[in-house]
């Protein structure tokens, strides 16, 4: 069973990143300019991520797909602030909306997915539980 | 069995979700990592830019302090000597001797108190942060000390151990304080000579500038009542280029030639 893979390697990454950035040294006026950006790469990545579960989920994974979008709305997002803090304009939070609105609703389309399969499984009983979890 | 291994599909992009999920987790406490960085340094006053050692002047510069300071006192010891038996002499030196200390030019001593001024250590609380400015001590709150003290009847005042003169400027330059066009830095202890009761009395006022500071951090201010200071002498230049006095008022008015007629 390959499930507890993406939860290693959050944890991995989590790790990684305290020592990486732990062991860079940015003055605070420096990384309070640069920080906007990378929360915003944050979410990006977690809409991805949620995106490509629920895609995986619906069993239209594409790896094309996940991989261009998430380096595109990156890209996208941190273009958007940049551009934002030079006009004047929060689009910043343009960014922010869209992307926290579809971790919302991937969020919600894969916790439908996990309530329909135990009503499911609850319905047809315990043996076609076992057959369930085959999928 | 979880999500992650419900797809119909092959089970490939299981790899890809970890891969992105380790990349999420860089960013993740990135983000975290760099947020309470600039938390952290976002709260507490803080002076950009203290050089090390602030207010520290070259060895050169003090030597040459302490010279004035000695060609000063052996010239009062001279003018002393010179007065001994000259009764025209003596008073006439007896009045200079008072105008010396009354320029700040002798070190003075006697009862006063000490007020001691200093940056606040914990900052602005987080949401009032454009506050900043207020846990700093600045110029003008020395300003307001030294006038403060002066109004209350101080009689000597000293910043951080430089004398305030009829020539003292206290002012603002970069992080730091000059005063007498030498850099202090906090804690500043000003040191007022007068009646230690009436000189805490003018400080205390309510809303007066103590007042103020210790709205927004008491720890900045502390007020003290000694029974006897010292303040050094003034170790600037008494050069006067541009004054002139003006001895007899009549003359000065009349002109010489009036007088001759």
């Amino acid at each position: 069973m390959t499930g507890w893979l993406p939860f290693a390697g959050i944890a991995a990454g989590m790790l990684a990143g305290w020592y990486i950035f732990g062991a860079i040294h940015v003055a605070p006026e420096v990384a309070s300019s640069y920080a906007p950006y990378l929360s915003l790469a944050a979410l990006a990545g977690l809409d991805t991520l949620l995106g490509g579960i629920r895609a995986g989920i619906e069993g239209r994974f594409q790896d094309d797909v996940f991989i261009t979008g998430f380096l595109l709305n990156t890209l996208l997002a941190a273009a958007l602030a940049f551009l934002g803090d030079k006009i004047g304009v929060d689009l910043f939070l343009a960014a922010v909306v869209a992307l926290g609105t579809r971790v919302f609703l991937n969020l919600s389309l894969i916790r439908r997915y996990f309530l329909n399969r135990r009503a499911l499984a609850k319905r047809s009983g315990p043996a076609a539980s076992a057959g369930a979890s085959g999928l | 069995m979880n999500v992650f291994t419900s797809g119909q599909s092959h089970q490939s992009w299981v790899w890809q979700v970890t891969a992105l999920c380790f990349v999420l987790g860089v960013l993740l406490m990135g983000s975290l990592r760099t947020v309470s960085e600039v938390k952290r340094s976002g709260s507490g006053a803080i002076r950009v830019g203290v050089p090390p050692g602030g207010g520290v002047r070259p060895e050169m510069v003090r030597k040459l302090e302490k010279e004035i300071a000695d060609l000063r006192e052996s010239k009062t010891t001279l003018e002393n000597t010179l007065a001994k038996g000259n009764d025209q002499v003596k008073a006439l030196n007896d009045e200079l001797q008072k105008v010396k200390v009354l320029a700040g030019l002798t070190p003075v001593t006697g009862a006063g108190i000490v007020l001691t001024l200093e940056d606040s250590k914990r900052g602005p609380p987080t949401n009032r942060a454009f506050e900043q400015d207020k846990y700093i001590i600045h110029d003008y709150d020395l300003q307001q000390a030294v006038h403060e003290l002066l109004a209350s009847g101080a009689e000597a005042v000293a910043v951080n151990d430089q004398r305030v003169t009829s020539r003292t400027a206290i002012r603002c330059v970069g992080p730091t304080v000059q005063v007498n066009f030498v850099s202090v830095v906090p804690p500043f202890v000003i040191s007022a000579i007068g009646d230690p009761n009436a000189l805490l009395g003018g400080l205390s006022l309510p809303n007066g500038f103590i007042d103020n500071l210790r709205r927004y951090d008491p720890a900045m201010v502390a007020v003290e009542k000694r029974a006897r200071i010292a303040l050094p002498a003034y170790s600037g230049s008494t050069e006067m280029r541009y004054t002139k006095p003006i001895i007899d008022t009549a003359s000065a008015e009349n002109g010489a030639g009036t007088r001759q007629q």
